[in-house]
C-alpha cells in the first residue's frame, strides 16, 4: 500500500465540527483511485488533510509504512507526494518554464531538472512552444497541463488531483483524462478528486463515495456504477 | 537650478528605492507591511558608527559588518515578530512590527543618546564636487551607484538562481510553494534579510552624508514605504521607480514650493496615491 489513510477526523474551523468522520482511504502503487459524491461530502478535504491545510483531529497518515500524519506541507514533495490544486495555483507571473523549475525545486542537481524538464516538454509540447510566456497567459488547458508538468518533476509517487477538469471546455476536458492515464502509465499513483464522475469511473481503478465527510462505500467502478441506489443517492441518477 | 534639483532628487531617490525594495519583497512574501523596516535602516547606521567611530575599525570592514547586522536584524525580526504572528490576523504582525520598531529605537537612544552623531572620521570625504554646475559629494554620487548596482545584482539573483526564483515563487504563492518544497519559513526569512541589509546599506550611506540619529529610520522608513506603494506594493522594479519619484517630487517641491513642505510632499503623494491609485503604477487589481 502507498498511502494509507486510517479512521481520520478533520476540521476546518471549530473541533466539534468535524468535516470528515472517520475516514479510511487507500491508495495501491500503480492505481488511480477516485473520490467522489455530492458537493460537501468531504473530497477535497481529504487532499488537503494530506497537505495540512486543514486541521486533524484524529487518525493517522501512512505514506510506505512511515506515519506523515505530523509531518509539515513544505516536507511531502521530497517523501515524492505530489498535489495539483483545484483552480491549478501555478505560479502566475513566472514563466512556464520557471514554473517547471520551482517543480523540480527539491531536486539538488541540476541536470536532473533539465532531464526532468526535457521528459515534460515531451509529454506536453505545448510547454516547449510556450516555455517563455508568463503561466498566467496561458490557456486553461495550457495551465493544466503545466500544472501536471510541474507536478511531475520531481517524480512523484503520488499525485493527488483536485478537480483537474474543472471549468475547461469539453474537448480539453478529455485530454485532460488521457493525460491522467498516461502519467498514471508512468508508474505514478493517482488519488483523483472530480465532480465528473463519468470520466472519472472510466479511468479509476477503484472508487470512494463519500457523503457528509464519511465513508459512504468503497469499490470498483463496476460496483458503483451498478448499484441503483448510489447512483441515485449519490451521483445523482 | 532644476538640474541641480534633480540630481539632489535621484541621490535621494537612490537610497528610498533600497529602503522600497525592502518593504515590498517582504510585503510580496509575508503579506506584511514591516513597519519595523526604517529601524533596520538605523540600525545599520549605527552598527556602523559603533565600528568605525567608536571602535575605531576601518571603513570597509565596519560597513561589512553593519551590513551583515541589517540582514541579521531583518532575519531576528522575522523570528520575533512575524513568524509567531503568521497564522493570526494580518492586523497582529502589523502591530507587532510597530511594536518593534519603537523598541528598536528606545534602544538605539538607550546605547547611543539621542543627540545627532557624524559618522565622518575627516572632513576629506565631504569634498564637493562640481560638474556642469551640479554639485554633489562623493559618498552621494558612490550612493547612486551602489545602489544601481545592488538593484541590477538583485534583479539578476530573483531572475537567474533557484533561491530567487523561489522567493518570487513564495511571493506568488505560498500553499503552491510549499506543495513543490518549498520552505517558505526559509524563504521568509531570507527575504527578511536581503531586505535588512539594503536598508543597512542606504542607511550608512545616508548617514555617512547627513548624519544619523535613533529617529533617523522614522521618515526615510515612511519615504520607502510610499515609494513601495506608489509602485505598487509587491512589484520590485516598482518600488525602484518609486523611490526615485519620490526623490524628485521632494526636492523639485523643495526648490519650486519651500524646502519646508519637503517632507510633506511625500506625505501628500502617498494620500494621493490612496485615493486614486491605491494599487500603485505597477500595481494589479
Amino acid at each position: 500500500m502507498l498511502i494509507a489513510i486510517r479512521n481520520l477526523d478533520a476540521f476546518y474551523a471549530a473541533p466539534d465540527r468535524l468535516a470528515l468522520e472517520g475516514v479510511s482511504i487507500s491508495v495501491n502503487q500503480n492505481e488511480i483511485v477516485a473520490l467522489i459524491g455530492p458537493n460537501g461530502a468531504g473530497k477535497s478535504t481529504v487532499l488537503k488533510a494530506i497537505f495540512k491545510e486543514v486541521q486533524i483531529k484524529d487518525g493517522t497518515i501512512l505514506f510506505e509504512g512511515a506515519d506523515i500524519t505530523q509531518l509539515s506541507t513544505n516536507r511531502l514533495a521530497r517523501l515524492g507526494i505530489g498535489f495539483i490544486p483545484e483552480g491549478r495555483k501555478l505560479f502566475g507571473s513566472l514563466t512556464v518554464e520557471e514554473n517547471l523549475d520551482m517543480g523540480g525545486y527539491i531536486l539538488t542537481d541540476p541536470k536532473k531538472v533539465i532531464a526532468n524538464k526535457e521528459k515534460v516538454f515531451e509529454l506536453f509540447p505545448v510547454l516547449s512552444k510556450t516555455r517563455n510566456k508568463v503561466a498566467k497567459k496561458l490557456s486553461g488547458g495550457e495551465q493544466q497541463m503545466l500544472a501536471f508538468g510541474r507536478a511531475l518533476m520531481f517524480n512523484p509517487k503520488l499525485l493527488l488531483m483536485d478537480e483537474p477538469s474543472l471549468g475547461l471546455a469539453p474537448k480539453i476536458v478529455a485530454m485532460i483524462f488521457d493525460m491522467i492515464k498516461t502519467i498514471n502509465n508512468l508508474g505514478v499513483s493517482i488519488l483523483l478528486v472530480e465532480q465528473n464522475v463519468k470520466k472519472a469511473l472510466e479511468i479509476a481503478h477503484r472508487a470512494y463515495v463519500l457523503n457528509l465527510g464519511r465513508v459512504a462505500f468503497e469499490g470498483t467502478p463496476k460496483e458503483i456504477l451498478g448499484s441503483n441506489d448510489l447512483k441515485k443517492t449519490y451521483l445523482g441518477g | 537650478m532644476i538640474a541641480q534639483l534633480i540630481t539632489n532628487g535621484l541621490l535621494a531617490g537612490a537610497a528610498y528605492s533600497l529602503i522600497a525594495i525592502g518593504y515590498t519583497m517582504i510585503y510580496g512574501v509575508g503579506k506584511l507591511i514591516n513597519f519595523a523596516h526604517g529601524e533596520l535602516y538605523m540600525g545599520g547606521a549605527y552598527c556602523f558608527y559603533l565600528f568605525y567611530i567608536v571602535l575605531g575599525w576601518d571603513i570597509y570592514s565596519s560597513c561589512l559588518v553593519a551590513m551583515g547586522t541589517g540582514a541579521l536584524l531583518g532575519i531576528v525580526l522575522e523570528k520575533v515578530v512575524y513568524r509567531p504572528f503568521k497564522k493570526s490576523s494580518r492586523l497582529v504582525p502589523l502591530i507587532t512590527t510597530i511594536g518593534a520598531s519603537i523598541f528598536l529605537k528606545a534602544m538605539a537612544m538607550l546605547f547611543f543618546g539621542v543627540q545627532t552623531k557624524s559618522l565622518l572620521k575627516g572632513a576629506s570625504f565631504q569634498q564637493s564636487f562640481s560638474v556642469l554646475g551640479i554639485t554633489f559629494t562623493p559618498v552621494q554620487g558612490l550612493t547612486v551607484v551602489i545602489c544601481l548596482g545592488l538593484m541590477l545584482i538583485l534583479g539578476l539573483i530573483l531572475k537567474k538562481t533557484k533561491i530567487g526564483k523561489a522567493i518570487r515563487a513564495t511571493a506568488e504563492d505560498r500553499t503552491s510553494a510549499s506543495y513543490v518544497g518549498i520552505d517558505t519559513d526559509r524563504i521568509t526569512s531570507i527575504t527578511f534579510a536581503i531586505g535588512g541589509f539594503l536598508a543597512a546599506i542606504a542607511g550608512i550611506l545616508v548617514g555617512y552624508d547627513q548624519n544619523i540619529s535613533p529617529t533617523m529610520g522614522v521618515l526615510a522608513g515612511f519615504k520607502g514605504f510610499t515609494a513601495a506603494v506608489l509602485g505598487g506594493i509587491g512589484n520590485i522594479p516598482g518600488a525602484v521607480v518609486g523611490g526615485f519619484c519620490i526623490g524628485l517630487a521632494e526636492n523639485i517641491g523643495a526648490g519650486y514650493i519651500s524646502s519646508a513642505y519637503k517632507d510633506s510632499i511625500s506625505f501628500i503623494i502617498l494620500l494621493f496615491i490612496l485615493i486614486v491609485k491605491p494599487q500603485g503604477i505597477f500595481g494589479e487589481k
